[in-house]
């Protein structure tokens, strides 16, 4: 009895001892916050650069796309939100955690975005910051979206081109140009069926098609499906437009394919 | 005839030490405080965790009643606890942002734990290592304002189930101290209401974890009154369809307990 209770006292303090090592706070908590941060105030956004980096050399540059770009999508989706956002620009994906150097993250709660900017800034970089400072401005003015279709396509269909051209100038030729490969919209806006196309290639339909319907049509219906889940969106969308989403589609293609930039 | 055999049986292998257990020393606590609680949206939730770079961050008071059964090497305990967070502010990194005054967050929580002491001491008189099981209920309330009169309100309901490690030192009647850590696996049901040129309603189903780690000491000043100390450390998640947040608390809290 005496071996017994030793060995169970043993037992317990090596499972207290392993449970603590493996807690979920360690493995699951986020990193602290960093505070090697320069911080540069715009109007309406903030940006956060490394001491010396990249972005630090161009912020003046960044804040004058990301401005523009506020002021783009809260017109073309008429939205009200009028928060101060913060843009946080990693030096490297190794420095964000993030897998390439075309990576970003959207914190709408906290009304932040994060993406990587290393050199030389492209139009790329514009439209990587833009897109997920597109996901704090949305998200805040309608709410949050129940289909990655609509988060991620309208974070890139409101794209302002007023400083590149990856918004609309990129999306509508792209449309064309791989006709053969793009999957039917009712197929992309279940979530299920939306992680399993290729990443590009469901962004960029997405994009493409809410662009067209932006155009086309305007904020109105749009916003009137926004909050829809794929169980449901389908049927949204008809009731938004009056017409079949097979119609709209067949459209949008049509579109696409004529046009001329 | 079986089980009255069994019956026998088990209790000539009990240990001599919690059968000679006395009887359950019943006492109430009430302390008070105050918490910290911060929250920041998380991107990516496997590891490494993408956390926001800005965390929200409020405090206010907290108060919590407790009721102990307890035995030498045995407790139960029921625990309730209310608190309300105020003066919220964005934590950026390189400082802080007030929010708008109305932004606001408040806990109702109630506790079940079953404890139970190893008889060894652990090297020292009085120190002993104790496990248990905790099972804990919640309903928060957040309260966002943003920019532009948009406003995100928030109510989740949260149950899960602990866990516990603790390490008890009680060398005499007059002084006690205790740490512990627990770690819960949670279910979550939240309802967001989004009020902005629309309003927009939605309810999630969400899973998630909640780790303690806490420490209390008491020091008995008269036969039936001692006063008490605690302190508890937080870190929770919850994962949940398009969108995860991770938060943390803090309480530093001090009070009472009435031992019958």
């Amino acid at each position: 009895m005496f071996v017994e209770r030793s060995l169970a006292c043993r037992a317990a303090l090596l499972m207290a001892g392993l449970a603590m090592v493996t807690g979920c706070q360690t493995i699951l908590g986020p990193r602290p916050l960093s505070d090697k941060w320069n911080p540069h105030e715009g109007p309406r956004v903030s940006f956060f650069v490394r001491p010396g980096s990249v972005a630090e050399q161009n912020v003046d540059r960044l804040s004058v796309v990301i401005e523009d770009q506020y002021s783009s999508t809260v017109a073309s989706l008429r939205l009200s939100y009028a928060g101060r956002i913060r843009g946080y620009a990693y030096e490297s994906p190794a420095d964000a955690h993030m897998e390439s150097n075309f990576a970003g993250k959207a914190y709408p709660e906290t009304e932040a975005f994060g993406f990587v900017c290393v050199g030389p800034i492209t139009d790329n970089t514009f439209s990587l910051m833009a897109h997920e400072a597109n996901h704090v401005l949305i998200i805040n003015g309608l709410g949050r979206a129940s289909t990655y279709f609509v988060t991620e396509g309208l974070a890139s269909a409101v794209l302002s081109e007023t400083y590149h051209k990856n918004g609309r100038h990129f999306l509508f030729p792209w449309t064309r140009m791989h006709r053969a490969e793009l999957p039917k919209v009712a197929r992309l806006l279940d979530d299920g069926e939306w992680t399993r196309v290729p990443e590009n290639i469901a962004y960029n339909t997405s994009a493409s098609f809410l662009a067209w319907l932006l155009d086309a049509y305007g904020p109105d219906p749009l916003r009137a499906f926004y909050p829809a889940s794929s169980d449901s969106i389908v049927g949204r969308i008809e009731s938004a437009y009056g017409r079949p989403l097979d119609a709209l589609e067949a459209d949008w293609l049509r579109f696409c394919d004529n046009y001329a930039g | 005839m079986h089980t009255r055999l069994i019956v026998l049986l088990a209790i000539a292998m009990t240990p001599s030490v919690i059968r000679a257990q006395s009887e359950p020393q019943i006492a109430w606590r009430g302390i008070a405080g105050y918490q910290t609680y911060g929250q920041r949206d998380v991107a990516t939730s496997r590891p490494p965790v993408d956390a926001s770079p800005v965390r929200w961050q409020g405090s206010g008071p907290i108060l919590t009643v407790d009721y102990d059964r307890a035995r030498p090497l045995r407790l139960h305990r029921f625990e309730l606890t209310v608190s309300s967070s105020g003066g919220f502010e964005y934590d950026t990194g390189r400082g802080t942002v007030p929010r708008p005054e109305a932004d606001g967050a408040s806990f109702l929580e109630g506790q079940y734990d079953y404890r139970r002491y190893l008889a060894k001491e652990l090297g020292l008189s009085g120190l002993h290592a104790g496990v248990g099981v905790r099972g804990a209920g919640e309903r928060r309330s957040l309260q966002r304002h943003y920019g532009g009169d948009v406003t995100l309100n928030e109510t989740a309901v949260t149950g899960s189930i602990a866990i516990v490690a603790a390490l008890r030192y009680r060398p005499g009647d007059r002084f006690s101290a205790e740490a512990e850590w627990s770690n819960a696996a949670a279910l979550s049901r939240g309802r967001q209401d989004h009020i902005a040129d629309v309003a927009m309603d939605r309810t999630r189903w969400g899973g998630g974890w909640i780790t303690d780690l806490a420490a209390r000491g008491e020091v008995r000043v008269t036969p039936h009154v001692a006063a008490v100390v605690f302190y508890l450390r937080r870190g929770e998640g919850v994962l949940s369809d398009h969108r995860t947040y991770a938060a943390d608390r803090q309480r530093v809290m001090a009070g009472i307990t009435y031992v019958r």
